[in-house]
């Protein structure tokens, strides 16, 4: 039997006086890629900084290819041990960094020889087709190449699992669509599993499966096409 | 955005103007003035050159000190649960109120020949260090490291914890901490370990107990024992060069890559400082060497005045000067460097860095240069003499003194306000005056407070060139204090010391507690 | 910020600025006053103005100088607003002052009727300053390690080396250290004086801050003996500290006198005032009143009780001094003694 990429177990999580999430249970396929859809407040980016262990659960489990990460309370795997991309909402680019050291951050936590890292990060602007950009500084770019900036960042690592919080909601939609198209054939190219924040039904349509919330609950889940 | 013809030039422009009244005009007329009637051709010998590398070793070791003892103290502050952290701030930033002087006092009745020390241990055991040049940094670095302490906590402060979060995912803390946080805050870490390095560099209370011989020593013994003021001018230049040499350094390193960071709303730094006995322990030792054991050798002292009461008499008109124009003072170099200091933000490129520069050069004139052109400027019949004779001089002083200061905090201050939030302003109607008291003044609160808290506080110890413009008849409490203990027992001198923090620290506590109920809620 | 906040604070602000520019003030209020800069230690010098204040219903605007290696003084106030001047007097302490003033045409002359009976040699033959109320300079000692045979009795003997590292002397840039050394080195010649600092500099002398710094070292026994002046040693004998002093040179070229100076400011504002406070300054009462001090300051009218524990000026042979030309060597000494003494 396979192995899910992540389980999330009856998760509950408050926030200050608000209630972001009430028993939450989810589990995603290794190389299943899913679109978690709701309205501002469902709990959403809740949820992913959870899997991501920004947080920790006050009730419930979480696990990550079959090793439980959190459990009420704490986490027990600390975020770079567990194998993540992550693609913040503002894409959080060090500012200090050129591109290519963005990157090179990334890889110089794998310890790998620097030769490798330079090599590695530089296939993975060409893959998303910002491989002339590594000398400049984010500030120095677009919003959609800052945007390809933080996916390359999020993959060069290799991660298993991608978790993306809305990254694209400030593109235009020819750009979004572009991009949306781009990520998922890189994802299942590399096979990376991929948890997907949105607000936008639209963003959905590329997802194996959607998860709708409300209100801090999962309120439904359906198969991509089958709704 | 903002065109020429709107309130942005005016308000700039007027403050610009009072800062070129206030403050430079005083330093360029005295530098003309002097250089143009100095005589000699002028080079320094071997021996002012030792003197010059000895005042930028302990500018240097001050600043290291200081930066070593407060950027953790801050980073503390601003990423660790702590109780009490308002009353730990205001404790962990009270050195800061004891004159240096005072301090290297201090520090010679506990570890001379016949101090404290010695005493207790039955021989000299600091013989060769108690009057040396590591003295000296070691009291500067104790008494300004809370410089270093208050600006590491808000550069921490100011980190988008998003950016934190993205390098937690792939590394762990300490590299992040390292590679992340340290680089963000850096600029902030190395803007006051400049203004510390000018600071001990233009000291000579210091060096002139412990008996450093310091260069800073030569421009004064032009003016207070040559009378010579062509000389001190001439004299004074290496300095300035010295400290235009380390700002041009510490611009160059900072740059101007960080100045566009966008600062997460509501998302604080995500690397915390776990609860352990560590933190405490360093915040107790540091408590005690910088506070408790300075007070304490200071109150020894004082104890053996014969008459304490006698001493302090006559201090309360003194010190009520002192805390009016103080605050004055503090208002003023706020008011004005705010425009200045923003001004100075949205410059980019080679003029931005420029104007750092000359800001730090201006800084690091020596304050009895600034005195005497002060007079010269503001000594003359019309409506310039009109103020003269007035403690409007005073606050003069305190502008001409420190509103370089000023504008450099308050420009990295304006640098964490995004352009875009005042582009959105405009685009939605506001004019600029609405746009900044609105939009970017309330978000560089933070930063605004502790400007007028540190201005309150270098303000209300002035003395170099307060002494110089002070109004006959009326004084100010350091100017009290120095012009007394010039003849009193060193008991006496303890006694006033001690008076002149704990006056201060009253104002600068009830701000904290604001501070800290402002933080809860 | 809330729209309460920030009405709240721009009422503060409002007041504030009004109250602070109201309160703002000069110090010449009074229909008759008088501002005088003072170089003597305020802790003396105050309750004789205070006193003058008093007695004539005069405001006396008194500026303090600090302790002459922690600011730059008086003396360049006075000379940087000699285009305007704001003092109407000028006290104080030592000659060199008061000599660079004259020099630079920032006093004016004045003959006080009060100066009858001070020795001529203690004023200006020009007219610009008159001498009183005089401190020496002595050697101080720490009375638990020296006995009273034992401690020197001239400046040289500082020299000798059986008070290695047990000599401080102020710093001899500044104040009357510098008037003293410039004086020795006008009464006894270049040569001998730069051997005798060169052998002081052998013999590790502690050079520090002010004479009140030599003071206490000596009384805390850090060094056994240093040069300072009279007034400095006596308060901390009335302050009960284990130090005494010794008269130097009497036998020798002769006790260093140094006379307080009072001089009328070149176009004061208010030059009748300005004589005025003069003449109660040089009068025997301010010298009587000093000599009872803590200043123990010595009397140069005949005729005055001086200070208890200090000598009469008739008792002892003063240094024979040209106060103008030790004044003029004091820029020569101090490039010399900065090589000697690597200062």
């Amino acid at each position: 039997m396979t192995v899910p990429a992540i389980v999330v177990s009856h998760v509950s999580k408050r926030l200050g006086a608000h209630q972001a999430l009430t028993d939450v249970s989810l589990a995603v396929s290794p190389a299943e890629a899913i679109v978690i859809l709701g309205p501002s407040g469902s709990g959403k980016t809740t949820l992913l900084r959870l899997i991501a262990g920004l947080e920790a659960p006050d009730t419930g489990t979480i696990t990550v290819h079959g090793v439980c990460v959190a459990e009420a309370g704490r986490n027990l795997i600390p975020p770079h041990e567990r194998g993540l991309g992550f693609v913040f909402q503002d894409l959080a680019l060090w500012p200090h960094l050129t591109v290519a050291e963005n990157l090179g951050f990334v890889l110089g936590s794998a310890r790998m020889p620097r030769a490798e890292r330079a090599s590695r990060g530089q296939r993975a602007l060409d893959t998303m087709q910002i491989g002339t950009l590594g000398s400049r500084y984010p500030h120095q770019l677009s919003g959609g190449e800052q945007q390809r900036v933080a996916l390359a960042r999020a993959l060069v690592g290799q991660p298993r699992v991608l978790l993306l919080d809305e990254p694209f909601s400030s593109l235009d939609p020819e750009l979004r669509a572009t991009l949306g198209a781009e990520l998922h054939q890189v994802r299942r190219e590399l096979k990376v599993t991929m948890v997907y924040v949105t607000h936008d039904r639209d963003d959905s349509v590329l997802a194996d499966a959607v998860v709708e919330m409300r209100g801090g609950r999962i309120t439904s889940l359906s198969n991509a096409g089958n709704p | 955005m903002w065109g020429w013809r709107s309130s942005r030039t005016v308000a700039i422009g007027l403050a610009a103007a009072i800062f070129v009244v206030s403050c430079v005009l005083p330093v360029a007329s005295f530098l003309m003035a002097s250089l143009r009637d100095a005589t000699a051709a002028f080079a320094l010998d071997a021996r002012q050159w030792r003197l010059l590398v000895n005042t930028a070793g302990l500018g240097v070791g001050s600043a290291v000190l200081a930066t070593a003892i407060g950027s953790p103290l801050g980073l503390l502050l601003a990423r660790a649960s702590l109780r009490y952290r308002a009353l730990l701030r205001v404790a962990l930033a009270a050195p800061l109120l004891l004159p240096p002087y005072v301090v290297a006092l201090a520090w010679t009745y506990l570890a001379s020949s016949r101090g404290l020390l010695a005493t207790v241990a039955g021989y000299d055991a600091l013989a060769a260090w108690t009057y040396s040049l590591p003295a000296a940094a070691l009291v500067l670095g104790l008494v300004l490291y809370p410089l270093s302490m208050l600006a590491t906590e808000i550069a921490l402060r100011r980190i988008d914890g998003r950016l934190e979060e993205a390098a937690l995912i792939v590394a762990a803390p300490r590299g992040v901490f390292w590679r992340i946080t340290v680089p963000l805050a850096g600029p902030g870490i190395m803007a006051a370990a400049l203004v510390i390095f000018v600071l001990a560099a233009s000291e000579f209370g210091v060096p002139g107990v412990l008996r450093v011989r310091v260069y800073t020593t030569e421009i004064f013994t032009a003016f207070a024992a040559l009378y010579d003021p062509g000389r001190a001018a001439l004299l004074a230049l290496p300095l300035l060069a010295l400290c235009l040499v380390v700002s041009v350094v510490a611009v160059t390193l900072l740059g101007d890559r960080f100045v566009t960071a966008r600062r997460g709303a509501d998302t604080p730094g995500a690397l915390r400082v776990e609860r352990s006995q560590s933190p405490l322990v360093m915040i107790a030792l540091v408590l005690v060497t910088a506070l408790a054991l300075p007070i304490a050798v200071l109150m020894r002292e004082a104890l053996n005045s014969q008459s304490i009461v006698a001493t302090i008499g006559g201090s309360g008109e003194a010190i009520a000067n002192s805390l009016r124009l103080a605050t004055i003072g503090a208002s003023a170099l706020v008011g004005i460097a705010m425009w200045l200091g923003y001004a100075l933000a949205r410059t980019r490129g080679g003029l931005g860095r420029l104007a750092d520069i000359g800001l730090v050069v201006l800084f690091a004139v020596p304050g009895t240069l600034v005195g005497v052109g002060l007079i010269g400027v503001w000594n003359r019949a019309g409506p310039f003499g009109a103020l003269y004779g007035t403690d409007s001089m005073l606050v003069l002083a305190y502008l001409a003194r420190l509103l370089p200061i000023a504008i450099l905090a308050l420009a990295a201050s304006s640098r964490t306000v995004p352009l875009s939030h005042e582009e959105a302003a405009a685009v939605s109607g506001a004019g600029w005056l609405r746009t900044m008291w609105r939009i970017v003044v309330p978000q560089m609160r933070l930063g605004l407070v502790a400007a007028w808290l540190i201005a309150f506080v270098l303000a209300f110890g002035e003395l170099g060139v307060s002494i110089l413009v002070a109004p006959p008849g009326e004084t100010t409490l350091p100017i009290r204090i120095y012009t007394t203990i010039a003849n009193a027992p060193s008991s006496s001198v303890a006694v006033l010391a001690l008076l002149q923090a704990s006056i201060i620290l009253g104002p600068l506590a009830a701000l904290g507690a604001i501070l800290a109920h402002r933080e809860r809620s | 910020m809330p729209y309460r906040c920030r009405a709240a604070l721009t009422a503060a602000l409002a007041v504030f600025t009004v109250v602070a520019l109201a309160r703002c003030r000069g110090s010449d209020p009074g229909p008759r006053s008088v501002t005088i800069y003072v170089s003597t230690d305020r802790v003396f010098s105050e309750p004789v103005l205070r006193a003058y204040e008093q007695q004539s219903g005069v405001t006396v605007n008194a500026v303090y100088d600090t302790e002459e290696t922690k600011s730059t003084g008086l003396a360049n106030r006075l000379i940087a607003e000699q285009a305007r001047p704001q003092a109407d007097v000028f006290w104080s302490n030592e000659p060199v002052r008061t000599l660079v003033l004259k020099s630079r045409q920032a006093l004016a002359p004045y003959r006080s009727p009060n100066a009858e009976g001070i020795p001529t040699a203690l004023v200006d033959a020009d007219g610009y300053w008159t001498g009183f109320s005089a401190r020496i300079r002595v050697i101080a000692y720490n009375t638990t390690l020296v006995t009273s045979a034992d401690a020197p009795t001239s400046v040289f003997d500082l020299a000798d080396p059986r008070w290695r590292g047990q000599v401080a002397i102020a710093d001899p840039r500044f104040g009357s250290t510098s008037f003293h050394v410039a004086a020795l080195y006008a009464a006894a010649g270049d040569e001998r004086m730069d051997a005798f600092f060169r052998q002081l500099k052998v013999n590790d002398v502690k050079i520090v801050d002010g004479n009140s710094v030599v003071r206490d070292l000596v009384a805390r026994g850090e060094v056994k003996v240093g040069l300072t002046d009279t007034d400095d040693v006596n308060v901390a004998i009335e302050d009960g500290q284990p130090i005494a002093m010794v008269l130097p040179d009497a036998a020798g070229l002769g006790v260093p006198v140094m006379p307080n100076m009072v001089s009328l400011v070149a176009n004061a504002p208010h030059v009748e005032e300005g004589r005025r406070l003069i003449d109660y300054l040089l009068s025997r009462d301010v010298e009587a009143q000093l000599a009872r001090s803590a200043a123990v300051q010595i009397p140069l009218h005949a005729g005055v009780p001086g200070p208890r524990n200090i000598p009469a000026i008739e008792t002892f042979t003063p240094m024979t001094l040209d106060f103008t030309k030790a004044a003029q060597r004091v820029e020569d000494v101090t490039g010399r003694l900065a090589g000697i003494l690597g200062l």
